[in-house]
């Protein structure tokens, strides 16, 4: 047996470390937190304080508002040990009478999980206003040793915390002494409390207070019946006791045995209720001491974990609710993923003379020894001959603007058309009804977070040196075809006339994410290996020559025509200068228009293939195992 | 008329009015999400409203309300002295309701479904002013959604006027049963009973201290039902807290207070109604503040930008200043010798500058051509180029496609935050729209800096052309003239003819010419300068008067006016709501029907904002 019980124990202990990391890991899914789930505030609270071999017996005394719990507890351990009063809901906090020597053995903070120990100093104990959830405990001689008695706060005031309280008690008790009235024993609150306690195999002792005797006496089974029906409870025991306060009060009040036997489903008429021949009360407390501990132990405990693995109620519940959840994350992700995210039309292109001297300056400084100063002189030569017209020139004509200022212009506002058409869809997107979206993304649309954007985006764009990246690309483009082609010169002899050459039309797709298909045009450039913003550079040209691809291969096949190979290499700097802005633009737009939002759809989609997934599963699956053993052997 | 009957009158006409105006704001065009979720809440309400009001002056319902086993039946039974409805130990007794009325009394007026009903005629006296229903708990059953006790329940109360709360020592802190009454109790009476007197402890007390939180409780009665009953049927009279009870049911409810308590119920569903709404609409009125408060900022940027833009102009415009000031000097001259060379220097320049005049695209230029000329000028030019040049000159003014589209941006997403629904008329995405919306602005902003150049124009040329500037400035032009004159009439009248030198050579009048060209044409510069004098003082001035003054609209008009409509319906809707409590308090509190407790409405809520 205490083999058996450590294995047990070994198995929920692991149970709850695999839960927990699990918990941590799927706070993003927004579920309700595990505590506070009835399953594992069982395991919490019953399973791994009482899966030891130092077997005791949890009794509590539970019940509707006003109807004698404490009168019947009192009775029970035969002494005032908790207030009594007229008015309703005023027991607060669960007494608890502890047998001799008992805490020196236990932790009784252990036992009763959730709850602040105090020590017992008065009958009106109970009855404080504290938000705190107190347990006053007091030690009693007369108790059987390994025999734990509470009363408890009511389950149907409208004191909820009283309810919670008492919610703490059942889950950790063995036995439930179920004190119903006729006014109560039908009551919505009452009803689903004990369909609790009956899942959780409890034995319940009922106790059916304030009868009209004789009167009730025909009724009482009626009334015990319905309950029994709509709770599935099933009681050990049944006592009534009559309405009489004045015996109440003074601890007279007599408890006679009855005999309950529920109506099957096949005969809803047969009620087998009886007076045993000798009616006479008995001493509660002497019935309870007389009870098997050992079977009602291994009962409740494997009630407790019964529900624990159950199916719809359990960790698989939990399991399906997190895969369930993940699921929503998934469709939601594909809901972003399945269209471009913004198609811009024609990304503005770096003008032909810049390029131009961009090479001009490039091979300016290629040039080395006597050849250079030559053309340096020549250089220089030139400039101050030409000065006096060029300055004539900038007089007449109107102020002219950089190129590359007035390129940064066109690409800013690209870049804002852009952010409008992702805005625009995403506004779409949240309205399309996944919950999980829609919440998120009300962040991400607010007037607010727009406005930090744009001020992101605009300082990041205004403090790129256009002209520094450009001179670096060429620089990489040109030394590279240097090594590799010798025909390189006779792009230099070429470059003047690349002013005339057409400039491609480039279009540009931005994708959200890495779910399911990309889009399937052109050079796909994922920014990063982890994020998932796809950005998608389409060169179509506009002269029609070359094909889509801009590549060493266009380039080669057409060196024959000399017009045909400068084109198609001042293609290749618009596209390659253009996938470089874009992977920009997706990198901006990813970390600072969506956020975390990628990720988090990533993670949460993944949450069902985790080692922390499988591990509950697993461990929920050897508990399994390990039940159907216990009951093949027992 | 008596007095009291026309106080009643007026107080139905006050009580008619609120509808009608909340019948007149529930139909208000809006874009407003959460104003229209309210109206949609007022539209729910305005037929039951119709209802109470048609059913003003017919007999009261009365409802049992309470747990299961409370005594419901019991009580109905002893109230009307028979066993009428069943009672019984075995729980719930009654799932069907029972309606209990006087043979003579129409029970089709009163809207209710009789099929729901078990009827009952009873020929008593006590049953001539009210109909009593037996109603099922609402304590037993734990779903909302299939056929229950709960759900019969729910179905009857909105019928009812008044509710019979009984609860005894064990039930009168059941949660659930409160929960139901807080739902129940808006726009009903409440009648508060403790019943098993028999059995139970007296927790009146307790009882009324919990309830007092939520309601109004002028008095709990504690009866014993069954004995009650029992006494009836004995022909013994009932002990005097039943016959109290008894007596407020068959004789107190008579026909002054039926009306008293269906104007109650009414004006309660109503206040109960628009406070709800204007709760929901205090938490949305956050996101619309942000949005009027972005709204102005973008306008005061507008604003800024463009004066500032302006300022720089006009201090480089040199030239224009000055034809303007001069001619605005010679027109008040009149004709006089300086003011015509004035003139004629203007005119020169002028026809010199025409050209290059009205090719400019700048929109400082056209301000300063002033406000008619200007308005000639653009009414030319708006035939050929209009919208082409228009959006040269915004952009030129800082109002360029990517700052608007900046804007179009932040706004949507405030106006989407704030649950406003772009109407039909005003595609919010379309950039054409909002390039037509600035130019207007920009126009606007131009015209109002014409008429305030023309101001400064005509202070300037006024305090710097007084009868001593003029004086001087006619004298030393004159002094030439006349010196010149008096040299040609000496030479030709005098020295010709008598003295016989030469008459003056071409050579003299040529110099004289030149000189006289040199000589006015220092003193135009002269006065030009003078007049320019304190003119980039006025400049930074007026731009940082015009960087003040409000637009009358800016960007988006539209959502302007929906912010401005947002804040009238919930002005009104406040309004309103202080009618009805105003209205509400005038009801005397009964002294033996019970309600819910209404919170009133605190005096800062909405009043913080102005529109």
């Amino acid at each position: 047996m205490s083999t058996t019980l450590s294995k047990f124990s070994h198995t929920i202990h692991q149970l709850r470390s695999h839960l927990l990391a699990l918990e941590a890991q799927s706070c993003q899914l927004d579920l309700p937190r595990l505590s506070g789930r009835e399953w594992f505030d069982i395991l919490e609270r019953k399973l791994i304080p009482q899966l030891t071999n130092e077997m005791y017996l949890v009794v509590a005394v539970v019940g509707g508002t006003n109807i004698g719990k404490s009168v019947i507890f009192n009775h029970l351990v035969d002494q005032q040990t908790s207030a009594i009063s007229p008015l309703a809901s005023q027991t607060r906090h669960p007494v608890c009478l502890v047998p001799q020597h008992f805490e020196q053995q236990h932790d009784l903070r252990e036992v009763f999980q959730g709850f602040e120990l105090v020590p017992w100093s008065a009958a009106e104990d109970p009855l404080k206003q504290d938000e705190r959830h107190l347990l006053f405990w007091k030690n009693c001689d007369t108790l059987a040793s390994n025999l734990l008695v509470l009363d408890t706060p009511d389950i149907d005031s409208d004191a909820e915390v009283n309810w919670e309280r008492a919610e703490r008690i059942r889950q950790c008790a063995d036995v439930l002494v179920t004190v119903l009235t006729q006014q109560k024993y039908n009551d919505a609150a009452v009803k689903k409390f004990f369909r609790e306690a009956a899942r959780e195999d409890k034995v319940i002792i009922t106790v059916f207070n304030q009868c009209q005797l004789p009167d009730d006496e025909e009724y009482w089974p009626l009334w015990l019946n319905t309950f029994c029906q709509e709770t599935g409870a099933h009681p050990e025991l049944v006592f009534i006791a009559p309405n009489d306060r004045g015996a109440a009060n003074s601890l007279e009040l007599p408890f006679y045995p009855r005999t309950f036997e529920p109506a099957s489903a096949d005969a809803p008429a047969e009620i087998n209720a009886g007076v045993p021949q000798t009616d006479t009360a008995v001493n509660l407390m002497q019935v309870l001491s007389q009870m098997q501990f050992g079977e009602i132990k291994v009962q409740t405990l494997r009630g407790a974990l019964k529900y624990l693995i159950q199916q719809d109620s359990g960790v698989p519940s939990y399991l399906r609710e997190i895969k369930s959840r993940s699921q929503e994350f998934r469709s939601a992700a594909e809901l972003l993923s399945e269209h471009e995210l913004a198609e811009i039309e024609n990304w503005p292109l770096v003008p032909n003379p810049v390029i131009v001297s961009a090479v001009r300056k490039w091979w300016q400084e290629q040039r080395e020894g006597w050849s250079a100063h030559v053309h340096g002189f020549y250089n220089s030569l030139g400039k101050g001959v030409l000065w006096p017209v060029r300055y004539l020139h900038s007089l007449t004509a109107e102020e002219k603007r950089p190129p590359m200022e007035v390129y940064r212009e066109q690409e800013w506002s690209v870049v804002l058309q852009t952010v409008e058409g992702i805005y625009d869809r995403l506004t779409l997107v949240s309205e399309l009804g996944n919950a999980l979206l829609t919440s998120r993304l009300k962040t991400l649309l607010s007037g607010t977070s727009r406005e930090a954007l744009l001020k992101t985006l605009h300082a990041e764009h205004a403090q790129f040196n256009f002209t520094a990246q450009f001179e670096e690309l060429v620089d990489r483009e040109m030394t590279s075809f240097k090594s590799e082609s010798p025909q390189y010169y006779s792009l230099i002899k070429q470059i003047d006339r690349a002013a005339a050459v057409g400039r491609p039309v480039l279009s540009v797709g931005l994708f959200f994410v890495g779910f399911g298909a990309v889009g399937d045009v052109g050079t796909q450039i994922v920014t990063d290996t982890m994020i998932q913003s796809v950005v998608n550079v389409a060169g179509d040209v506009a002269g029609g020559t070359a094909a889509t691809t801009v590549g060493e291969t266009a380039v080669s096949r057409s060196a024959s025509s000399g017009m045909g190979y400068l084109e198609a290499k001042i293609r290749r700097f618009h596209a390659v200068f253009a996938q470089k802005r874009t992977e920009w633009l997706a990198h901006a737009i990813r970390t600072h228009l969506l956020k975390t939002l990628p990720e988090e759809l990533k993670s949460a989609v993944a949450l069902p293939e985790s080692e922390n997934y499988h591990a509950v599963q697993q461990t929920v699956n050897e508990l399994e195992q390990q039940l159907n053993q216990l009951q093949i052997t027992l | 008329m008596p007095t009291s009957e026309l106080a009643q009158i007026e107080m139905l006409a006050a009580v008619d009015n609120l509808i009608h105006q909340l019948k007149d704001w529930s139909e208000q065009q809006t874009h407003w999400k959460t104003a229209q979720q309210c109206q949609a809440v007022i539209q729910q309400l305005l037929p039951r409203l119709d209802m109470l009001r048609v059913r003003l002056e017919s007999p009261l319902v009365i409802a049992t309300f309470g747990g299961t086993g409370t005594g419901k039946s019991s009580l109905v039974n002893a109230l009307i002295g028979s066993y009428c409805t069943t009672s019984g130990r075995q729980r719930p007794t009654t799932t069907k309701p029972v309606l209990i009325a006087h043979p003579e009394t129409d029970l089709d007026r009163l809207g209710l479904d009789l099929s729901q009903f078990h009827v009952e005629q009873k020929k008593l006296d006590q049953l001539q002013n009210i109909i009593l229903i037996d109603c099922p708990d609402p304590d037993t059953s734990e779903s909302q959604f299939e056929e229950n006790n709960l759900t019969r329940l729910q179905h009857i109360i909105p019928l009812c006027d008044i509710l019979l709360y009984t609860s005894t020592q064990q039930k009168y802190r059941s949660a659930r049963v409160s929960q139901e009454l807080i739902e129940a109790a808006v726009g009903r009476r409440l009648i508060f009973v403790q019943t098993h007197a028999g059995l139970d402890e007296d927790i009146r007390e307790d009882w009324k201290q919990q309830l007092s939180q939520q309601f109004e409780v002028p008095e709990i009665y504690f009866v014993d039902s069954v004995k009650a009953l029992e006494d009836q049927l004995a022909d013994r009279s009932p002990d005097p807290e039943f016959a109290a009870l008894q007596n407020i049911l068959s004789s107190q409810l008579g026909k002054s207070e039926r009306l008293q308590v269906r104007r109650a119920n009414l004006l309660e569903l109503m206040q109960n109604a628009i406070d709800h709404c204007t709760g929901k609409i205090e938490n949305a009125l956050p996101a619309v503040h942000e949005l009027e408060s972005f709204l102005k900022q973008q306008q005061a940027v507008l604003t800024e930008q463009m004066s500032q833009e302006l300022k720089s102009e006009l201090l480089v415009s040199r030239n224009l200043w000055e034809r303007r000031l001069l001619s605005c000097v010679s027109d008040s001259w009149g004709s006089s010798p300086f003011s015509m060379i004035l003139r004629l220097y203007n005119g020169l320049g002028n026809l010199i500058a025409s050209a290059s005049l009205f090719r400019a695209r700048n929109s400082a230029q056209v301000a300063l051509i002033g406000a008619l000329q200007g308005a000639r000028w653009l009414g030319n030019r708006q035939q050929e180029q209009a919208a082409d040049d228009r959006m040269k000159r915004i952009g030129a003014f800082g109002l360029d496609d990517n700052k608007l589209r900046e804007s179009q941006l932040m706004i949507d997403g405030y106006a989407q935050a704030a649950g406003l629904t772009p109407s039909p008329g005003h595609q919010l995405g379309s950039l054409e729209y909002l390039q037509t919306e600035a130019a207007h602005v920009e126009e606007q902003f131009l015209n109002d800096a014409g008429t305030k150049i023309d101001g400064i124009i005509t202070r300037l040329a006024h305090k710097n052309s007084g009868w001593f500037t003029r004086f001087m400035y006619e004298t030393l032009f004159l002094a030439l003239v006349v010196y010149a004159l008096v040299r040609i009439g000496k030479n030709f009248f005098y020295d010709s003819f008598l003295d016989e030198s030469n008459i003056l050579a071409i050579d003299f009048y040529v110099t004289a010419g030149v000189i006289f060209l040199i000589w006015t044409g220092f003193l135009v510069m002269m006065f030009t300068r003078k007049l320019k004098r304190g003119l980039e003082q006025e400049i930074n001035q007026l731009a940082n008067h015009l960087a003040k003054t409000k637009l009358s609209h800016g960007l988006f008009p539209h959502l302007e006016r929906e912010c401005r409509q947002i804040y009238a319906q919930q002005h009104s809707l406040e309004r309103m709501r202080g009618e009805v409590h105003q209205l509400r308090s005038e009801i005397a509190a009964s002294r033996i029907l019970g309600s819910w407790k209404v919170n009133e409405p605190t005096q800062q809520a909405g009043s913080q904002h102005v529109p």
